[in-house]
């Protein structure tokens, strides 16, 4: 693995924004009620969910085609957790406690010892 | 079916039976960024009616129809997960993600695990343990 930086790690930010949104349109259509199983999943949340996931993916693919490191790609895409802990809160009121900080921030600590050091 | 939001423990004894579970959809996810590497580092073209379309080789595409194939699979498990919890609780826990993802590129692409990484993940657990501990 390769210890230089490489600015196209920065995609990963952009790509887990993206997969955050998703993750709302995904967890709205999860919280509502549907008739089946099928259109649990066969609706337009899920579908512009994964749309949104499929072009986070391709952001992803193109930031290991300029030789991102997997380890490299995966941490910096757990940046993920401070953008739907914010989000969740905000679309479904689910609460910022002292423990989901704490615990997010060690995560994010942890995020930053793998890749940095 | 009704959404049922947060109403799942995940702490406690009956709570170690959602994580594994969540881990299970966390294990193909993370697959899903092995194929993404794979199709990564198969860059080149394909010729398609005639015509030569640059971006990935044939192999390149294949594993990125594996890596769909993974998060099709993944898409199924997530959705009846995030029923199940919050949505900010249950994607603390996808962050192990870390853990098996570092796993995947030591054992498959041969790259090494510095000491500061096995901090690193052992941090994330403590992070995910803390999380979990906010269910009652």
């Amino acid at each position: 693995m390769s210890n230089s930086w490489n600015p196209w790690v920065l995609l990963f930010l952009a790509a887990s924004l993206i997969a955050a949104f998703s993750q709302m349109l995904l967890k709205k259509s999860a919280s509502e009620p549907h008739e089946n199983i099928i259109k649990e999943y066969l609706n337009f949340k899920v579908i512009a969910g994964y749309g949104m996931m499929f072009a986070s993916m391709l952001v992803c693919v193109y930031a290991y085609s300029r030789q991102v490191s997997m380890q490299s790609g995966a941490v910096m895409d757990a940046f993920g957790n401070i953008w739907i802990m914010i989000l969740s809160f905000l679309t479904f009121r689910e609460p910022i406690t002292k423990r989901k900080i704490l615990g997010n921030s060690l995560i994010i600590a942890g995020i930053v010892v793998f890749n940095l050091f | 079916m009704n959404g049922q939001s947060g109403k799942h423990e995940i702490s406690g004894p009956k709570g170690l039976l959602s994580v594994i579970g969540i881990q299970a959809a966390v294990v193909v996810f993370t697959l899903s960024s092995v194929c993404s590497k794979m199709a990564g580092s198969h860059t080149g073209s394909i010729e398609l009616f005639g015509r030569t379309i640059r971006g990935l080789s044939r192999t390149g595409y294949m594993w990125l129809f594996l890596e769909l194939l993974c998060l099709g699979v993944y898409a199924i498990l997530w959705q009846q997960i995030i029923k199940k919890y919050d949505l900010s609780i249950a994607y603390a826990n996808r962050a192990f993600a870390i853990f098996w993802t570092a796993l995947w590129s030591v054992v498959i692409f041969g790259e090494s695990l510095r000491p500061a990484g096995v901090i690193g993940i052992l941090l994330v657990f403590c992070g995910i343990f803390t999380v979990n501990s906010d269910v009652k």
